[in-house]
Parts: C-alpha cells; structure tokens; sequence
C-alpha cells in the first residue's frame, strides 16, 4: 500500500487555484466594532430608518452573548475588534450596465470561470449570477428575462430601496436577529448578499445564483440572503464561493432565510470552496454560517444541497422548520476535511405541522488530519402528527490521523411519529481497491470511483452544471487519499 | 489537608455540605488519611461546581427539579427487615449477598464458594485500607459530577467482591440492594476486581421495602484483568418515587469480556451513567437495556465505550416502552481512540412510544479518531406496526393480547440470552407487570 500513500498525498496536495488576489482599490473601513460602524455601513447604503434601529437592536443582542463552544472545532479566538467590516471596490458612480463595471472585476470572475456577460455563456445553461466582491454586489445577469416573469432577483441592498415592504415582512422571520452568536453579528454588520422573491404560481424560468468573493485583507465577509417563494412557486438557487490564499484567517459570518409559502418549493444548493489553509493548517476561512428555512404553508417543500470543500473551520446547519403541513425538508451533504481542516456541520429538521416529512442524507470524508462531525438535530413536536424522519450520516476515513464524528440529537413527543437515524464509520476497504484494480483501474481511478459512489446520493441532487464542478473539486481535493 | 468551604457556589449542595460536617468524622475509614483527604476534597469540588443543571450538555434532556426540590438525609441505618431474603429474585439459585440501605447485611452468610472473596467496604477499610486505594475512584473519578462527588464525599458502606484467578463461579452473586428507610440518600459503592481468567456472574437487584421516596445514588467500579469474564445485570426496581443517580464504570484488561444488562422498570427518576474503557486488545463488551416505563417515569441512560486498544468490539443495544406521560433518555458514545485499529463497535437504540405524552430524546453518538474501524449507530422511535397486529388479530387474538405479544417480543431482544431460566422469568415478569396495563395505545386526550 505504500505506493497508494504517495499517490495519495500527491493527489492531496493540489493547488487551490482561486487562490489569487485581484488588485483593486477598494474603499475598506478600519478594522473594529462598534454603534459608529453599523451606522457607518447602514448610511453607506443609504437604508431605511427601520434597517438601523434592526440592526443596532442585533448589535446590543449581540453584545450580551458568547460565542458557542459546544461544536468539536478548535481555533484560536477570533479577534472581532481586528476585522474590517465593510470593503468595496471603488466604483465612480452607480452602474447602469455591465460595460461600466472595472474590467478588473469582469477579469477576476472570469477568470473563476463565472463570465458575468451574459452572451458569453454557454447556450442552453443559463444561471443568472449575482456576483459579490466582498461587501458589494458588482453585478446581476438576466435581470430583464426574470423581471418578465415577475421575479425579483438583485443585491439586497437594491431590495431594501425597491421592494422595502417584503423586506421589512421577512428579514429576521427565519432566522432572528438574536438567534445565535454569529447571526447576530450578521444582523448587525451584514453589508450585502441576494434577495430572491418568486410571485405566486410562478416557476422561475432559469437556475438563480450568488457567487461569493472575499478579496479584500482583514475582512470579514458578512452576506445576507433571503429568498421568499410565494404560493405554488418554484425556485432554484446556487452558492458558490472563493477567497485568495493567505496566512491569516478570515472570517465569513452569513445568514441565509428561506421562505416557503403554500405549496411553493426552494432548492438551494452549495458548492462551498473558500480557502482550506494550506497543507499545514496555516489560514484558510472560518465559515460560521447560519441558514435555515421555514416551510410556512401547505405542501410547501426546502431542499438544501451542500457539498463543503473548502473552509480551516465550517460551522454550518442548514435547517428546516416545517411548519405547514404535508411539508416536506430535505438535506443533502457531502462535507470533505483534509490536512488541518475541521468541519462541524449537520441539520435541523424541526416538525410542527402534520404529515411533515423529511430527510438527511450526509456524506463525511477525512483525510490528512481532517476532524468532520455531522451534528443534527431532528425534533418532532406535540401536535406534529404522523411526522416522517429519515437521517443517513456515513463517514468516510482516509488515513489514520484524521477524526470523523456523529452527534446526532432526536427528541420525539409525538406517538405517530416514525423517525429513525443510521450512522456508519468505515474506509475504503482493500478488498474494494484490489477489486478495482484487478479489473484495470488504476489506484486513483479507482478511489476516485469509490469516493464518487459514496457521495452519489448527494450529488445526483445538486443541479447539472454544479454537480460536474463538485465532483470535479472532490477529485482534486481527494487525489491520492486512500486509507 | 484541603479545608471544607463555607460558602457553596450552588445552594442545592448547601444541605449536603451540612450533613458532612455532622458526620464525616464518623464514617467508615475516618482514619485512613487518604480517604478523610478524598472525601474533603470530593466536598469541596461539589461545593464549588455544583449539582448538574440542564445547561449542562450531559443533562440537557434530564430536570433535577424534582430531585433537588428538598435534602434528603444520610440514611442512618438499622431498619432491617426481618426477611431479606423475600426481596430476592425467586427460584434463583443464588449467592445473595444484601446491602440495606447501602450497609452490608452482617447476618448474611460468608460466601461458600471458593475463590470468591465478598467483604463490606467499610471491614476492608479497618483491616487493609491500602489495598483499596489503588482502585478506589481510579476509573470513576475521570468523569464525575456532582451526584459522584456526592457519592465519594459521604459513602458508608458497600460490596468489595474479588474473584480469584482462572476460577469460575458457577451460582450467579446477587447483590440485594434493599432500600428500607423512607426518604433517605443511599450512597452505595460496589467494587468488583476479576482476577485474570476467571469467570462470574453478578447480578445487582435493587428493591424498596417502601412506597417512599429517596435517592439513591450508586458507584460501581469494575477491574476485568486479562482473559476475565464478568456478567453484570443490573434490575432496576425501586419504588415509583424513587429517585436514582447512579453509576458504573469498567476497565477492561486484553481479552476480557463484559456483558452489562440494565433493565430500569420502578423509580421516579433514574439516571445511570454507564461507562467502560477497552484498554487491552481484544477486549469485548455487550452493553444492553430495557426500560418500560408507565405514569411520569423517567430514565436516562447514558452511556459511553472507550476503544483505546486494538481489536476490541462493542455492541450495545437500548430497547424501551414508553407509556402514559413517561420520557426516556438515551445517551451513547462511542469512541475510538488513534490507533485503535479493527476496531468493531455497534450501537443501537430503538424506542416505541405508546401514548400521547410520552417522549424520547435520543442521541447516538460516534467520535473516531481511528481509520481502520468498522462503526455504526443507529436510532428509531415509532410504533406497534398496525400490520403486525392485523395478523395476530386475523388469528383470533384480541387486540390487547396482540399489543403485549408484540411489545414483549420488542423489548424481550434485550432479555433474550440471560441466563440463567429463573432470572430469565423474572425479569420477563417485571416487564409484563410494568406493561399489563399498556393503556389502549390510541392517542388520547
């Protein structure tokens, strides 16, 4: 096997080739903390009175709490009084079109190979991207064809000018302004990220998308989205995001709400490619992240997809309060960790309304001295009848320095319910490599093939386009890893 | 010495730090001066850190309220019932050894059998004191609480048992553990050393002579030396306002061989920590239960297996039947240590819910630091399969009869190898009893 161990580590050791900084002059604000920041960031926008006072409200909430150690991550504390909390490419004047955005900018996304010119995409695959360069959003594509359908798609900055009541009706409604340590910071300093709204009955003509970029040093990323679906509408939305190489860590703070109305259906998907640090643990992004979705009505359906390569830390539980009934949640997850990575990530599946199904399919792979924990919660109220649960959790080791973790929490009160909840822990057996082998394939081939086939479940839920990408990424990530 | 505190950072520790004032001078052991040191200390750090709370991640799903709502006293001994022996479980040819109210019953006859050694705690303590401290809280200490703290800092009394070296005991021991006084703190401490090769069975039955309440909270310490192999079932039948905090831990020697079975059926409140560290390669440990509980019962297990060897298994099992407004509990751990290669650890915990009202909270947990392991968990909660029940009816049984068959076939997995055929029936019994009154499994009110 020793011959596998040095593919395997060569494999492990690719580059992370987003890992390049884009020189631009941006308009950054001094690092620290305080009511003159939020302030500071909320005229910048120029924002309603009511954005401010929500926004202060979450920075005194947030001032009275701790930050939560109950996840199995170790980091060092993160100084928050050391971080910037706004930074903005300079623009001279509002944009009208694309032509008028940096070419710098233009260059640095395509260069990701996200081309924000909309006649430059691929015939038949078309995403609209709303593109966010650190605290800004630089640009938005389709914006003509989804507002003929009646979809609103744009920064939320823009959302909270145009549309303020939808705003002001949801913001907060999923996920509270208090509601934990990192959200509320969020709350207070959130600077920009995607406001979706789906009119009633309406299916969104084409696959929504944010790509999320930090560029910017000593600052931290702190984006909102919120997505509302309305009655019997359809909507799917992309994620994906960067940052450049660097030895310090930073710090990506967001929230995502989901709302779904009667009957309307979210998919939401993420191929999460910040920064890992390098081989020996040194930066990378601390992602702690806070997204949840309430099925408020009828029928109403939430699907997250997440596939996580990226991050040192990932604190992440996408969760679903099915409130409506015959709601339905779903979460799917691959989550990789490899060198010093760490990644404490699961879901919430909260039942209350009757006949509320779900399910959690999660999907861990170690490698080097990678630490991955799924910790999940599925609760099932009083008055949930009839509630359906079933949560999957394998894990996948690669290498005898790495950890994989299960800390999965049920708490039923309901007699009809029927939940149930299996974990396994194993490797990439021998038998399996030499199978594979026997029959022609190479070492890597055949990992790649084993670890493509541990993860199927997930990626055949992920949209085309980003289900090649991930397996593409995992393949990167994972070469040469065999146990 | 460490001086006793005057002030308690929790106020629920205050009584008990009164009491020990009172008594520590008199209890067993006063003048061994390692223990007099230990059981201060053990006083101190309750005093300081207290009794759990449910913000306390190990009692998040379990309120001491109730348990803590007034002190319970030291029992003080001498309520000796005329009969121990009615307590036992009938038929089993048995070496009964009886603990009332924590005190080792003198009247009870030294053990005939040869090579195994049953002493009090508190003879042992007078005659050889040294040989106990190389064990005394060796493993319980790593993880104690406040209710362990309150155990180390004021025990009376317990069961040393040894079992000498490739010897096989043929009658199974049980230790009656018999409650007398009525509201009384019962701090127990049972110490099991299996000397290398041998081979025994206990059997830990603990019994209230009273319809009071009381709490009771047990320590257990077991040493498993290489090749030994110990059966440890534990029958938990205290009155229903019974309260029980208590705990087992195990050290397990390469090649030793634990079976724990936990059947919990009386008590108001019960909690058992159960906890067992694989030291030695090969080692293996069966760890089952059973809990039916009916009214406002509640249990908590908790379980935790360290794999800290190579080549050791695990397999643990937790089946229970809720009824009426009672709440389980289920906690299990596995982890498997760097380095701890094959390593083979299975968990499961599977839980009917008969009626509106009950609840179980659950949470598996593996954390692996090993690649070469084969792990897994799993966890279900749901009900009688209404299929099942057609069937039975279809043949000409009532449906109540249908629902204890099924319900009883559910938790008698658990039940299955016990041995021998009298323990076997009476724990089944237990069971029924607990479950003859299922109430009609429709959701009611």
């Amino acid at each position: 096997m020793q011959g596998t161990e040095k593919d395997l580590t060569a494999l492990v050791q690719r580059e992370y080739k987003e890992g390049f900084t884009t020189d631009i002059e941006a308009d950054t604000l001094p690092p620290g903390l305080d009511e003159e920041v939020i302030r500071t960031i909320s005229g910048k926008k120029a924002e309603p009175d009511f954005l401010l006072e929500w926004r202060l409200m979450a920075y005194r909430r947030w001032l009275e709490m701790k930050e939560p150690d109950w996840a199995q991550l170790h980091y060092p504390k993160i100084d928050l009084q050391d971080i910037s909390y706004y930074s903005a490419p300079k623009q001279k004047k509002l944009l009208d079109s694309l032509d008028e955005v940096d070419p710098k900018l233009l260059e640095t996304y395509e260069k990701l190979g996200i081309p924000l010119e909309e006649q430059k995409m691929l015939a038949g695959v078309r995403v609209a991207v709303d593109a966010v360069f650190d605290s800004v959003s630089v640009a938005t594509t389709f914006k003509k064809t989804l507002s003929e359908a009646g979809v609103i798609f744009c920064p939320l900055s823009e959302a909270v000018k145009d549309c303020p009541e939808l705003v002001h009706k949801y913001l907060g409604s999923v996920v509270p302004a208090g509601d934990n340590y990192f959200a509320a910071l969020n709350s207070a300093v959130f600077s920009e990220g995607s406001f979706v709204y789906i009119p009633p009955g309406v299916r969104c003509p084409m696959e929504l998308s944010t790509y999320f970029r930090i560029n910017a040093m000593n600052t931290g990323q702190f984006e909102r989205t919120l997505i509302i679906a309305d009655e019997d509408s359809h909507v799917s939305y992309l994620e994906g995001c960067t940052a450049p190489m660097r030895d310090e860590n930073q710090l990506h703070a967001a929230v995502v709400e989901l709302v779904a109305l009667k009957g309307a259906e979210i998919k939401y998907s993420t191929v999460q490619n910040w920064y890992p640090g390098d081989e020996n643990g040194r930066g990378g992004i601390y992602n702690f992240v806070t997204k949840r979705g309430a099925c408020k009505g009828k029928r109403a359906k939430i699907s997250w997809t997440q596939v996580e390569t990226g991050s040192a830390i990932t604190w992440k539980y996408p969760s679903v309060v099915l409130e409506g009934d015959d709601s339905i949640g779903e979460f799917y997850s691959v989550a990789l960790t490899n060198n010093y990575q760490q990644a404490d990530t699961g879901t919430k599946m909260v039942h209350i309304g009757k006949n509320a199904r779900s399910t959690i399919i999660s999907k861990g792979i170690s490698a080097g001295h990678g630490q991955n924990s799924y910790r999940g919660l599925v609760k099932v109220l009083k008055g949930a009848e009839k509630a359906r649960n079933y949560s999957q959790c394998d894990s996948l080791l690669m290498g005898s320095t790495c950890g994989a973790h299960t800390f999965p929490y049920v708490e039923v009160r309901n007699p009809t319910a029927v939940v149930e909840h299996e974990a396994t822990t194993s490797r990439i057996g021998e038998d399996q490599l030499f199978y594979c082998r026997q029959r022609g394939l190479s070492e890597e081939e055949a990992v790649s093939m084993i670890v493509n086939g541990f993860c199927k479940e997930v990626f055949k839920e992920l949209p085309m386009e980003f289900a090649v990408e991930a397996q593409k990424l995992l393949g990167i990530s994972l070469e040469g890893s065999v146990g | 010495m460490q001086a006793l505190p005057d002030a308690c950072a929790d106020p629920r520790t205050r009584p008990y730090l009164e009491q020990f004032r009172d008594v520590h001078e008199t209890l067993s052991g006063a003048g061994v001066e390692w223990l007099a040191r230990s059981r201060v200390s053990s006083m101190a750090h309750l005093c300081s850190g207290g009794f759990p709370t449910q913000r306390d991640e190990d009692w998040k799903y379990t309120p001491l309220r109730s348990v803590m709502a007034h002190p319970f006293s030291l029992a003080v001994g001498g309520h000796v019932p005329d009969d121990p022996d009615r307590y036992g479980v009938p038929g089993l040819d048995s070496l009964r050894v009886a603990c009332i109210d924590g005190i080792l019953d003198s009247r009870c006859a030294p053990c005939p059998a040869a090579g195994l050694s049953v002493q009090s705690f508190s003879d042992m303590l007078a005659r050889n004191p040294d040989q106990l401290k190389s064990c005394m809280g060796k493993v319980s200490g790593a993880r104690s609480h406040g209710f362990v703290l309150l155990n180390e800092a004021l025990h009376r009394d317990g069961v040393v048992i040894e079992i000498a070296p490739r010897v096989r005991i043929d009658r199974p021991v049980e230790l009656l553990m018999l409650s007398c006084e009525d509201s009384a703190l019962v701090l127990p401490r049972i110490l099991i050393i299996a000397s290398e090769g041998c081979r025994v069975e206990i059997v830990e039955h603990q019994v209230s002579a009273h319809a009071g309440s009381g709490l009771y909270c047990g320590m257990t310490e077991m040493y498993l030396e290489p090749g030994a192999h110990v059966k440890y079932s534990v029958i938990q039948n205290q009155s229903r306002s019974a309260y029980q905090v208590s705990g087992a831990w195990a050290e397990l020697a390469e090649n030793s061989r634990l079976d724990c079975r936990t059947v919990s059926v009386g008590g108001a409140l019960t909690r058992n920590d159960l906890a067992v560290n694989l030291t030695g390669p090969g080692a293996h440990c069966d760890m089952l239960g059973a809990y039916c509980l009916s009214g406002r019962q509640h249990v908590d297990n908790h379980t935790t297996v360290v794999h800290g060897a190579e080549n050791c298994t695990s397999n643990e099992l937790y089946k229970g039947v809720l009824d009426d407004r009672s709440r389980g509990v289920f906690h299990g751990r596995i982890r498997v240590e760097e380095g701890a290669r094959k390593t083979d650890a299975q968990q499961a915990n599977n839980t009917l819910l008969l009626s509106r009202g009950a609840e179980i909270d659950t949470k598996p947990q593996l954390e692996i630091y090993a690649d070469d392991v084969k792990c897994s968990h799993g966890a279900t909660v749901g009900q009688l399969d209404d299929k099942a029940l057609f069937y039975l009816q279809t043949r000409g049984i009532d449906p109540a009869a249908a629902r204890s068959m099924l319900i009883s076939a559910f938790v008698g997995e658990v039940l299955q190898s016990v041995e021998p055929q009298p323990l076997h029936d009476y724990l089944c019994a237990l069971l029924d009893e607990q479950l003859s009154d299922p109430g009609t499994g429709e959701p009611g009110p």
